[in-house]
């Protein structure tokens, strides 16, 4: 007897339905006939035969209802049946049911909202051909550390010797993410641009909406004048003009010809999170154009500037490739410069590298959010159990009248399925309006985040959900109810003696829910003060008052007087607007992304190529700008040019180490040229707040020259005004020339610390709705117990009981739970505190004090949420209390 | 006449198994099959037996069809599957092992322990 026989039949039974009626009528008439016909073959008159047939046959009606419960016909309509009446149960109940279906919904819509985000982040393919046969390759040198592997494209040589000989990649391809001026009708803008190798559309097997991608033809200096461009630039600079193929723009200065336009949503390299570089800037890439490097160039083995993709072929797999490229890579190693000697290559899955980081964080959210779920259907368990206390007496009447056990249970799932249902729908809409405020805000530097959205798995997982919360809620209380014993419920409800408050599956849902609840807590309690410590870091710089703007030169600048010439004017004119104090250039600012990493030689010291400085460009007003403290010597001057004294800035830990207890003023470092230190500066955090800031050096930048900075000045006006002003100046000077993104000094900080605020935000609202779940349903609890023991309070009371030793027995009732619930939370949460270790900074994941904090915090509102019901006890006036039973 | 014996629960299925193993019946037909071979020793309330046989078709054992019974009459057909046969086949096994074992019990003497 196999299932899908009986879902045969039950689903003939119930498709069927009139016919098997019929089909039942007659069979037990002609039953009945025949027995009449022996019988009167017996010798019997055919009146008495058919009477004895019918009497021998027995109640017709009977018989076939037990013939229809055989076939499972009676389901759908009982179903129906049940539904209705949980419907009508839930409406004569109000607060219960909205309380219940509120707090499933804050459950289901949180579980929701958090699964969609892993969802589309994590689980959604990209969308390109066969994603899985996509990889990136690095060719890391391992003896050159802290560098991160993002840095390692491979060098361009050994690039095309693995396309022209490897056999384990159909395609291959090697690109760039920058930002470029893009003049389209005279007016440059800045957008974010690509440069790639003829086979990088084949390899991602994307084609346009619009003309051709880039072909390998195009991808030759000489025929390399053409550009696709993105969708959203297509619409916002050409009105998403059909004609727009053949049209020229500027780009950099240099004329190409747009050839394509890419579909809407294709964005590619900008928005991976391997490539939030300075130089890239922007989520979304906006104009690919051939990198076409020259045939002196491509033989290069010491440069590298592109990252590299490739299509598996068929039924290769990753470590075969990687062993493929690692041969390659050495049988080339000694062609190395010796610096670059004992290169490897390392492979790995592309959507990995586009989203890996930020998988610890999503399944951390995902881990509390679904604490968040299952406190609030153990929340919506207790109340269903405390309804069910007060509805022992229909279940017994019930159970009295015939209905069998497993009827019960069905009934009060049914109503549990109500409640599901409502809060599920509730909780989807709540999901999508907190997915839009997440998206819409877009805090956390989360690649793909901003493709988020409610689909066919996401519904289905809340589908999911809800049903595991009508198991949780509804089934699990109903089993003890269904039991119901009718003697004891009916001696019960005659006595007048002191009840049994709260069952022990009740008490104990109620002291799991407050342990969840604590762990919660523990844990945003834990980033809350890892984002405090992070605020009050020493920066080394003052932020505030600063407004940037980053301005990239094209190939007319090709000399570093060009360059020098450029940048002068712009700081000389941006200094001398009105409200700036100061006005610097620097190739990074601190926290506005990109690195420079440099090994070099300093006096007294043999070169030592494995410990490296950070380095930065700067003008002369640079330290004024950014508010860095000069602690000796001097600044750069403007006397600092290109033919006189190469000079530098050190650090202090740079002072510190390297010419303790000596001044480090006069003395020799070698890097591009010899140098000579003629000041000393504070400690920045440049690159990241979160890590201890390594040696430092500056060098000036007008004296060597750039092709883009970045313009900071100390400022009072608003932002947008500098900015206009800023815009303004730069067309005069250039108007091929045009101005990057405007960042204020806040923003740059609000910015480096967005993924944590996101992070600390989300697991706060976490922790916000199980404290809030958990209050309601201590109070619920309590509530109901009170309420239950109306009469023996009365009693008490009218015995001279004093209201003080009342409010006392129900507090310390509640707290008992209250407090039990913690102590298993702050166990729980001491073990569980270190899966979020790598979230914290500067707090140890088991620190006592942010724990001690919670536990005071949660004691003082349980005791809140326990003293409304113990003073409503407290009035309960003994007379009406007596009488109400 | 012989003595008349109470169904023992459970039994009714095994025994529709057993007449419907003899050949295609109708549900009066069923009867009059347990009727004969149990020598009239065992009588079915008859109205009891329709539940059952809906029981067993929905379950897989037993199938099915109208068809014309002996005095032209449309009358349902029922018929044993082949799954209703295995379980017929491990019903009767386990049967009888029970009959000898409660028999063997039963007989037990106080100079056999």
């Amino acid at each position: 007897m196999s299932i899908a026989s009986r879902l045969r039949s039950w689903w003939r039974a119930t498709r069927h339905a009139s016919r098997m009626e019929s089909d039942m009528d007659r069979e037990m008439r002609a039953h009945m006939e025949a027995r009449a016909a022996d019988l009167t073959g017996r010798g019997i008159a055919p009146e008495e035969a058919r009477r004895r047939a019918e009497m021998e046959f027995g109640p017709v009606a009977q018989t076939m209802e037990a013939c229809r419960d055989a076939r499972a016909a009676n389901l759908v309509p009982s179903l129906v049946q049940d539904l209705a009446f949980g419907f009508r149960v839930l409406r004569k109940n109000p607060g219960f049911a909205s309380i219940a279906v509120i707090t499933l919904a804050l459950g289901i819509g949180a579980t929701t909202a958090v699964f969609s985000l892993v969802n589309s982040v994590l689980l959604r393919s990209l969308p390109y051909r066969n994603p899985d046969r996509l990889v990136y390759l690095f060719e890391p040198v391992p003896h050159i550390t802290g560098v991160p592997l993002e840095a390692w494209g491979p060098f361009n040589a050994d690039f095309y010797d693995w396309q022209s000989q490897s056999r384990s990649f159909s395609h291959l391809a090697i690109f760039t993410a920058d930002s470029t001026n893009l003049a389209v009708n005279g007016t440059a803008i800045r957008v974010s641009s690509s440069r790639v190798t003829g086979e990088f559309f084949q390899t991602l097997g994307l084609a346009p909406e619009l003309g051709r991608a880039i072909s390998p033809d195009d991808d030759r200096p000489g025929s390399d004048n053409v550009a696709v461009i993105s969708h959203a630039l297509w619409q916002s600079q050409f009105g998403a003009d059909p004609h727009v193929l053949g049209r020229q723009v500027l780009f950099n200065a240099k004329p190409r010809r747009i050839i394509g336009v890419m579909p809407a949503g294709f964005r590619f390299p900008h928005g991976a999170e391997s490539f939030e570089t300075a130089e890239a800037g922007g989520r979304a890439t906006d104009v690919w154009v051939p990198l076409a490097l020259s045939p002196k160039e491509k033989a290069m083995r010491d440069e590298g500037p592109g990252y590299a993709i490739g299509f598996l072929k068929p039924g290769v797999t990753l470590p075969r490739a990687q062993a493929e490229i690692a041969a390659m890579v050495a049988s080339v190693d000694k062609l190395h410069p010796p610096f670059f000697q004992g290169a490897t290559s390392l492979i790995r899955p592309f959507d990995a590298e586009i989203t890996g980081g930020s998988r610890h964080a999503l399944l951390t959210f995902l881990a509390a959010v679904l604490l968040v779920l299952l406190i609030a259907s153990s929340n919506v368990a207790s109340l269903v159990l405390a309804r069910m206390h007060g509805r022992a007496r229909e279940f017994s009447l019930r159970a009295a009248l015939g209905a069998s056990r497993g009827r019960l249970i069905r009934q009060l799932s049914t109503e549990s399925l109500c409640l599901a249902g409502a809060g599920g729908l509730l909780g989807v809409l709540a999901a999508w309006l907190t997915i839009r405020l997440l998206v819409h805000f877009h805090a956390a530097n989360i690649p793909r985040l901003d493709e988020t959205s409610i689909d066919a798995r996401v519904l289905l997982f809340a589908l999911g959900t809800s049903l595991a919360t009508v198991f949780l809620c509804g089934l699990f209380p109903a089993w003890p109810a269904s039991r119901c014993n009718i003697h004891e419920v009916m001696k019960r409800s005659a006595s007048r003696t002191v009840r049994g408050t709260a069952s022990n599956l009740h008490r104990g849902l109620m002291i799991g829910q407050v342990a969840l609840t604590f762990v919660l807590l523990a844990g945003s309690g834990l980033l809350i003060r890892s984002f405090l410590n992070l605020q009050a870091v020493h920066k080394g710089f003052l932020p505030a008052a600063t407004v940037s703007v980053d301005i990239r030169l094209d190939a007319r600048y090709n000399t570093p007087e060009r360059q020098v010439a450029f940048f002068r004017r712009v700081i000389d004119e941006t200094s001398r607007l009105p409200g700036v104090e100061a006005a610097a250039a620097a190739n990074f600012l601190p926290l506005g992304g990109g690195q420079s990493l440099s090994a070099i030689e300093v006096e007294g010291y043999p070169f030592d190529d494995k410990t490296f400085f950070e380095q930065r460009d700067v003008s002369p007003a640079y330290f004024a700008a950014e508010g860095i403290p000069i602690l000796e010597g001097r600044s750069f001057t403007g006397a600092d040019t290109t033919g006189t004294q190469p000079v530098i800035i050190i650090s202090r830990s740079f002072a510190r180490r390297y010419f303790p207890g000596q001044s480090a003023l006069g003395k020799k470092i070698h890097t591009t040229g010899h140098r000579v230190v003629v000041g000393v500066v504070g400690d920045v955090r440049q690159y990241s707040l979160e890590t201890a800031p390594p040696m430092q050096f500056y060098v000036p930048l007008l004296q060597d020259g750039q092709w883009a900075a970045n313009i900071v000045a100390r400022t009072t006006i608003s932002p947008d005004r500098l900015a206009s002003d800023m815009r303004a100046l730069v067309r005069n000077i250039d108007p091929a020339v045009a101005i990057g993104t405007v960042r204020t000094g806040s923003e740059l900080v609000a910015a480096a610390t967005a993924e944590r605020r996101f992070e600390t935000f989300l697991l706060t609202a976490f922790a916000a709705i199980g404290l809030f779940l958990s209050l309601v349903g201590l109070y619920a609890l309590l509530s109901y117990s009170v309420e239950q023991r109306t009469a023996e309070i009365g009693v008490r009371m009218a015995l001279g009981a004093q209201p003080a030793s009342i409010l006392r027995q129900v507090i310390a009732q509640g707290s008992t739970l209250a407090l039990a619930g913690i102590a298993l939370g702050f166990a729980a949460a001491w073990f569980a505190a270190r899966s979020i270790a790598s979230l914290l900074f500067e707090v140890k994941p088991t620190d006592a004090p942010t724990f001690l904090a919670v536990a005071a915090l949660f004691c003082a509102v349980a005791l809140a949420a326990c003293y409304f019901p113990a003073r409503r006890a407290t009035q309960v006036d003994p007379i009406v209390s007596l009488r109400t039973e | 006449m012989p003595e008349r014996l109470d169904l023992l629960q459970g039994t009714l299925d095994l025994l529709i198994l057993k007449a419907l193993s003899l050949g295609p019946l109708h549900g009066y037909g069923v009867l009059l099959r347990i009727g004969q071979i149990s020598s009239q020793r065992l009588e079915i309330q008859q109205g009891s037996l329709y539940p059952a046989l809906y029981r067993l078709e929905h379950q897989g054992l037993i199938a099915s069809e109208w068809g014309e019974s002996d005095n032209k009459r449309k009358a349902k057909y029922y018929r044993l599957t082949p799954s209703g046969r295995r379980q017929l086949r491990s019903e009767a096994e386990k049967w009888s092992e029970m009959a000898g074992l409660m028999a063997s019990i039963l007989s037990t003497t106080t100079e056999e322990i």
